[in-house]
């Protein structure tokens, strides 16, 4: 009789067991994600265990769209489940705007910081390269004059006074224009908003925000939390 | 930023800080011809001079320039002192009469009981023969012309003079070929010295 007792318990424990199914999930597109099966929201983890039959799933990534879909185990004991998120056209917008709120700051701020720093760096040394060969092609032009320098060497330094007196122009240029570039643009850069993107996890309700740190210039990710 | 624009403001004001040059010559009247010589000039707030001796096609740039003029007349010596990066220059001319050397006359002190002296170099001779007796002294020298007589032109090469007098039909020796290197000697007069007689000869440039 103790026999026969014991074998039922353990038929019906393993009768119990075969109800459920051990579900792998494979996410793609986020990092992180949230999931709600039957409304119920679950373990952050990639194995769940599920009742055998059909059920509805829920799974959200900040940044992504919400993606429901059906997971049928049939009597499976366990299975794999596979989803592709997709990035929220919210996201893709806050992208574009990123996009073009760095590129509006490059030509507003950083252009003309950079082209006004490096002018004003390779500046005194254009200007000295400037002075010396202006000074040598004048004693080359007197000496050849008198022929006591061949025409080559005075062509030669014609030549290299052509070159540095071009830098020259390029790197005071670039300092007056980049100066006056950085200055006159600097309201248009002060007036750029940056772009954020707020987006709330639809199962805890929290909201997480990505705005531009335009002194770091890289996103920066705030978590708002309700209770 | 600010930093940044006192530097630029800085730097332009250091750049039109740079004064303007002042060329200045102030040569002799007169240059020997075949002498060579160390000219300078008087120029202000320069980085470099140019020197251009006119007919003597060669030029120099320096503070101060070696030169040897080649042939006699005049000269004009300009100069052009130019500024840091030769952007600015100021020019000054000088006219220089490029001459040469001639013996004007001679002075002989001491005792001199001779009736001639005679002064012997290389190309000839100069003989004096009157009022050639008595006691000469610094103040009182006998005194011997030669310029509009003879057309002695110092020469730019080493030359021995010698000085002899003569009583009846004896020679003494009273300066014995003493060289001199007249590139060098610039003396007026230059001194000849004896054992008891003293010649002076005094030069000028021709005019």
């Amino acid at each position: 009789m103790k026999f026969l007792l014991l074998t039922l318990t353990l038929f019906s424990f393993s009768a119990f067991s075969q109800d459920s199914t051990r579900v792998r999930l494979f996410v793609k597109g986020g990092e992180q994600y949230f999931v709600r099966i039957d409304g119920e929201l679950q373990p952050q983890t990639n194995i769940i265990t599920v009742s055998q039959g059909s059920h509805d799933i829920e799974i959200w990534s900040f940044k992504q769209k919400l993606f429901k879909d059906n997971l049928e185990t049939g009597k499976l004991e366990s299975t794999n489940f596979f989803a592709e998120l997709t990035p929220s056209s919210e996201y893709v917008g806050y992208l574009q705007r990123t996009d073009q709120y760095k590129r509006k700051l490059f030509f507003a701020k950083t252009a003309p910081f950079l082209i006004t720093g490096i002018s004003l760096a390779v500046l005194p040394f254009t200007t000295m390269g400037r002075i010396n060969k202006h000074e040598e092609l004048v004693q080359n032009t007197f000496l050849n004059d008198r022929n006591q320098v061949p025409d080559e060497t005075l062509e030669n330094t014609q030549l290299q006074y052509n070159a540095v007196n071009t830098l020259f122009f390029i790197s005071a240029a670039g300092a007056l224009i980049g100066g006056a570039s950085f200055f006159l643009l600097k309201p248009v850069a002060k007036k750029l908003t940056t772009p954020a993107f707020k987006q709330q996890n639809p199962f805890t309700l929290e909201i997480m925000q990505l705005t531009y740190n335009r002194s770091i210039q890289s996103p920066e990710f705030g978590l708002t939390l309700h209770f | 930023m600010k930093v940044l624009f006192k530097l630029i403001l800085s730097a332009i004001l250091f750049a039109s800080c740079n004064q303007n040059p002042k060329a200045c010559l102030e040569l002799e009247d007169n240059y020997e011809v075949g002498r060579e010589y160390q000219l300078g000039s008087c120029s202000d707030n320069h980085e470099f001079i140019t020197w251009d001796f006119g007919a003597d096609k060669n030029g120099f740039i320096g503070d101060s320039v070696p030169h040897i003029f080649q042939d006699v007349g005049n000269r004009n010596v300009t100069i052009e002192a130019f500024s840091r990066g030769a952007y600015n220059s100021d020019v000054a001319t000088q006219q220089v009469l490029v001459t040469r050397r001639k013996i004007d006359f001679i002075e002989i002190v001491g005792v001199s009981d001779y009736t001639r002296f005679t002064m012997e170099y290389e190309s000839g001779d100069i003989i004096f023969s009157e009022n050639t007796v008595g006691t000469f002294t610094d103040e009182s020298p006998f005194v011997g012309q030669i310029w509009g007589d003879r057309d002695w032109v110092l020469p730019m090469d080493p030359i021995a003079i010698s000085l002899e007098g003569r009583k009846n039909s004896n020679t003494t020796v009273l300066i014995n070929k003493v060289s001199k290197n007249y590139r060098y000697v610039l003396d007026n007069p230059s001194v000849y010295e004896g054992s008891d007689i003293v010649m002076k000869l005094y030069w000028r440039f021709e005019d």
